[in-house]
């Protein structure tokens, strides 16, 4: 009895979901027989099926609700209070069922007036008489065209004969096992390839066949029509409309485009917010719309299709539109845009503003669609699908939403790779690329602050070291590996990883609920080979290592376009001849120097300031500016006005520097550096608007290729001195070459003393690389002595050992060595080396103090 | 592991709270190093060895990692941790029981597993310091059984706490 009470109430309850819809279109369309009859239908087995439950109470009042209904089939026509009755007496029905489905009893109360109102429309005539029992149908009925044909279809067939119930578990279990079959077949078909074996081999391919098959089939099961969602789309327009006195169309095509069932329970919730918010913002009062020039009865259209892989929903109104005016002022007015970046969006990327968290441009608010929480809510629900959220609009026009929804998340396409031995997966739809870190492939890995950053076709892209973010394996180049580029939101990244292996079908499993808080997951899978691995969820990891997250819901632009999340950039403004005050980023200039007038000297037709005995190339950016690059000119054009000391900035890091001599430091700040006309000089790398002036920023790599033609040859190898100490003269003769090929300077010691010795000399070390078993003095007691000294404190120091163990590298660090290296690790060594002189030549932050004291 | 549906965890705790009150606890005994704790036998499945097994990075220490058990993936958890050892279980291979807690699957890596035993509410011993509930919050008690002190262990509630 229990289970056939259960079963009662789940199809009731299914039913009576359907059938709100039929009832308004039988409303629009009297002689839509097919919808009233399943109604009828409905009601007619609900009273049925009471008598034998015993459950008296619901059995009287569908009845009583089946006797009006088969009045009106009979009539073929329902005035709307007559609607209204039907609609009021299946609400009550659902409430008592609702009631037992809590309870497991009627709930107490009585029905009698209903009843006897029921009773009267059944015999009498319809309409006029009855007006009082149904007065809140009377103040706007929406009239809906019937326009899905679907729907239709369905509800004349007799289901029941057709369909079983299958409990979700159930399906899932089979799903499961489905998932582990494909694997075993997976894994004998690897086996027959092997080896060929005559006898296995047809019906191995059958099973195969089969497998699939079965697969399609599974999934099919699993999915549903759309109709499930769009069913209580008309009632909920038609109450909506009326509350607001809108009058309202609505039309709803494609209902019976299938669906994951698990997707359809969780766009509910959008989708009904999205139809809330076109009623209440889009669409306009009939007035309203009637001085517009438009039908005093606004349309909404909600759709859906399939679209390669994806279903489609489309949800337009032809209302009033988006006030793009009023977005622009609430982004301004939220800080979320400055109006300068406004300027050069295009209307749909300014819209998509209104996905941002707490936006809302409505100035009254209602009870429908509240006051702008929500739009946020509605994406990031579509988005943690695998779904994405559009939308056009078009001032007095309308608005379109459009969702596209995968069509189930529970087969998708993962690329699979490897980091530390170990492999994972990140789903196909977050991924835009992979791409071999070798510099071959025109790309550069460059560091700021120490954090990686891929520099790939213009764009500056984070760079995420999996090994490191994991601490996986041993200490690996990142340029023998490959970068993955994901998004996250509008967000785009890379992820360095050791090996791209081959994108499969991966069945998504949640991990167990108490490591849900990694959100560097969004699962785990099994593949062919029966190995579990992790699925990486590119948001989760944008949130680990602290890339902005505020900026998410920023403007996406287009997809291709990878869209860099690059870090502000420290400029250094200042002031050279007339004209616009000019930039370079602080990253470049190595140092600024206040150079006397008496230090600078012409020779060889160029102009040099002598610097500590040596000749440093100067080039006057007034001047450059004017004679548009020809630096031979006379001196004496910098004489004017008359000045002891000129600031100049050195840039070209390590050994050959190169001075930019300018009238005037202003000022050191942090800007998002977005250069908006590119430069029509050729020293002018473009023109950025910053804060509201126009500056140019100089092309320092352009400045160094003139002054310093030979250094910028060589690149990247920067003539930095370095001491290489090893009592082992093999050791010596083995890594000082090494060094030297890379463009380091290099000086080989034999002892510790040695290297103190010959530091004595006055001569400045860039860096230090030391063995670590010595005699005499070991490497740790040699770095921290050099640690104790303020003059060779900063210096950094790179160990040697046979291999970089674990407790080496503690070791080292607690001496105060910036890191180990392994003697027959050449790239570990030069990497390291990288590292320590990029942080020595860039020691940003002291050089900006120096700066900022040297300012007036 | 079979995939009988379990009571909700809430009512299993409280189900054996009340056992603990009044009769006696079922308890699938296991050794960690010379310690015996009893698992409630309702949440246990099967004794499994865990095979190869997947590490999670940046998990919880007590977290193994997860393992494939014949299609199902399981979450391996290491007991020693979880009692506050510091030496985890270091390789595959290693002895497991399979509970099922919230219809999720774990496998409880152990040194050695036991028998069931009764335990009669009336071996409870009573704590004699608060020492070992601050150390280990998740027990439904210690009882005095002919195998020595076993310490009955609240899984769902271990699970849920953050060990971290």
């Amino acid at each position: 009895m229990e289970e056939l009470l259960q079963e009662f109430l789940t199809e009731t309850n299914d039913s009576l979901e359907q059938v709100g819809a039929h009832i308004v279109r039988f409303e629009s369309d009297p002689s839509d027989l097919a919808s009233i009859g399943s109604i009828f239908r409905l009601v007619h087995t609900i009273k049925g099926t009471c008598g034998f439950l015993d459950l008296p109470r619901l059995e009287r009042l569908s009845h009583a609700a089946e006797a009006l209904i088969g009045a009106v089939r009979d009539r073929a026509r329902a005035s709307s209070v007559e609607v209204g009755l039907v609609l009021e007496a299946l609400d009550r029905i659902r409430a008592i069922i609702n009631t037992i489905a809590a309870t497991g009893a009627e709930p107490d109360g009585d029905d009698a007036v209903m009843i006897a109102a029921l009773a009267t429309a059944a015999e009498g005539s319809p309409g006029e008489m009855l007006a009082p029992a149904g007065p809140r149908r009377e103040d706007g009925p929406a009239a809906v065209p019937a326009s899905a044909p679907a729907l239709r279809e369905n509800s004349q067939a007799p289901k029941e004969s057709t369909t079983i119930r299958v409990a979700v578990s159930t399906l899932e279990r089979i799903m499961r096992l489905v998932s582990e079959l494909v694997l075993t077949r997976n894994q004998l078909l690897e086996i027959s390839r092997s080896g060929a074996r005559d006898g296995f081999a047809a019906p191995l391919q059958r099973l195969s066949g089969i497998t699939t098959d079965l697969q399609d089939g599974i999934m099919h099961a699993r999915m549903q029509p759309v109709e499930r969602l769009f069913s209580a789309l008309p009632r909920m327009v038609r109450e909506l409309s009326s509350g607001l006195n809108k009058k309202v169309d609505l039309d709803i095509g494609g209902a019976d485009t299938e669906l994951d069932r698990q997707l359809i329970e969780l766009i509910r919730d959008p989708l009904t917010h999205l139809v809330r918010n076109c009623l209440d913002h889009g669409i306009e009062a009939p007035q309203e719309r009637l001085a517009a020039g438009k039908p005093e009865a606004g349309l909404l259209r909600v759709s859906a299709n399939h679209e390669s892989g994806h279903v489609i929903i489309r949800i337009e109104d032809d209302g009033r539109g988006i006030d793009i005016n009023r977005v622009k002022e609430k982004v301004v007015t939220m800080n979320l845009a400055t109006p300068q970046a406004l300027a050069a969006m295009s209307d749909e990327e300014i819209c998509r503003f209104i996905f941002a968290p707490g936006f809302s441009t409505s100035s009254q608010i209602t009870n429908i669609s509240g006051r702008g929480i929500g739009m946020d809510v509605v994406r990031e629900n579509i988005e943690s699908i695998s779904g994405t959220i559009s939308l056009s609009t078009s001032a007095g026009r309308g608005t379109s939403f459009t969702l596209k929804i995968p069509l189930t998340l529970a087969i998708a396409p993962a690329l699979i790779f490897s980091s530390g031995g170990q492999r994972f997966a990140i789903a196909q739809h977050l991924v835009i690329e992979a791409i071999s870190l070798q510099s071959t492939n025109g790309i550069l890995i460059n560091y700021s602050l120490g954090a990686p950053v891929l520099e790939l076709r213009g764009k500056n892209l984070p760079l995420v070291s999996l090994n490191k973010l994991f601490q996986l394996g041993q200490f690996r180049l990142l340029e023998d590996g490959y970068a993955i580029l994901v998004k996250s939101g509008s967000t785009v990244f890379a992820i360095a990883v050791d090996d791209v292996e081959d994108v499969q079908e991966i069945v998504l499993q949640p991990l167990c609920s108490n490591l849900a808080q990694l959100e560097i997951y969004s699962g785990n899978t099994i593949l062919g080979d029966g190995t579990v691995i992790l699925i990486l969820n590119p948001a989760g990891i944008a949130q680990e290592i602290g890339l902005d997250a505020k900026r998410q819901y920023q403007v996406e632009t287009k997809q291709s376009d990878a869209v860099p999340p690059v870090n502000a950039t420290k400029l250094i403004f200042f002031r050279a001849g007339e004209g616009a005050m000019k930039a370079v980023p602080l990253s470049l200039v190595s140092r600024i120097e206040m150079i006397h007038a008496k230090q600078i000297k012409e020779a060889d037709g160029r102009i040099v300031a002598i610097r500590d005995g040596k000749l440093m190339p100067l080039i006057v950016i007034s001047q450059f500016a004017r004679q548009g690059g020809d630096f031979s000119q006379p001196f004496n054009a910098i004489g004017k006005p008359a000045r002891d000391a000129w600031p100049v900035m050195i840039v070209g890091v390590g050994g050959e520097p190169l001075g930019l001599l300018v009238d005037e430091i202003a000022d050191i700040f942090e800007v998002h550096l977005d250069i908006n006309i590119s430069g029509a000089s050729s020293h002018i790398l473009g023109t950025a608007n910053i804060a509201g002036d126009a500056i140019e920023v100089i092309d320092v790599a352009y400045l160094m290729k003139t002054g310093r033609p030979d250094a910028f040859e060589r690149g990247h190898a920067r003539r930095f001195r370095l001491l290489l100490v090893d009592d082992k003269i093999f050791f010596r003769d083995l890594l000082a070459p090494v060094m030297s090929a890379s463009g380091y300077e290099v000086h080989s010691v034999e002892s510790a003393a040695h290297a103190f010795a010959f530091m004595a000399k006055g001569v400045r070390v860039d860096a230090i690389v030391t063995d670590i078993e010595m005699p005499d003095m070991d490497g740790y007691t040699f770095a921290r002595k050099l640690k104790e000294n303020p003059l060779t404190a900063s210096i950094p120091v790179i160990a040697l050992d046979a291999y970089a163990g674990e407790n080496v590298v503690a070791a080292a660090k607690n001496a105060g060595m910036s890191a180990v290296a392994g003697k027959f690790d050449r790239k570990a060594l030069l990497e390291a080396l990288h590292h320590a002189l990029e942080g020595a030549a860039f020691r940003a932050e002291a050089l900006e103090a120096r700066t900022v004291e040297a300012l007036p | 592991m079979n995939m009988t549906a379990s009571l909700p965890d809430s009512a299993i705790r409280d189900l054996n709270r009340d056992k603990a009150a009044a009769g006696s606890i079922q308890a699938f005994l296991v050794k960690i190093g010379p310690d015996i704790y009893g698992l409630p036998i309702n949440i246990v499945r099967a004794v499994v060895r865990s095979q190869q097994y997947t590490p999670i990075p940046l998990a919880p220490r007590h977290i193994t990692g997860l393992i494939n058990l014949r299609g199902r993936v399981v979450t391996a958890v290491d007991l020693r941790i979880c009692m506050g050892k510091t030496a985890a279980y270091s390789n595959s291979g290693q002895l497991a029981v399979g509970v099922e807690v919230n219809g999720e699957d774990f496998a409880l890596m152990v040194d050695e597993v036991g028998e069931v035993v009764s335990l009669p509410a009336a071996s409870q011993v009573e704590f004699q310091s608060n020492a070992l509930r601050k150390k280990i919050r998740w027990i439904v008690g210690v009882f005095a059984a002919p195998q020595g002190m076993v310490t009955v262990l609240d899984i769902p509630e271990m699970l849920a706490a953050n060990l971290n």
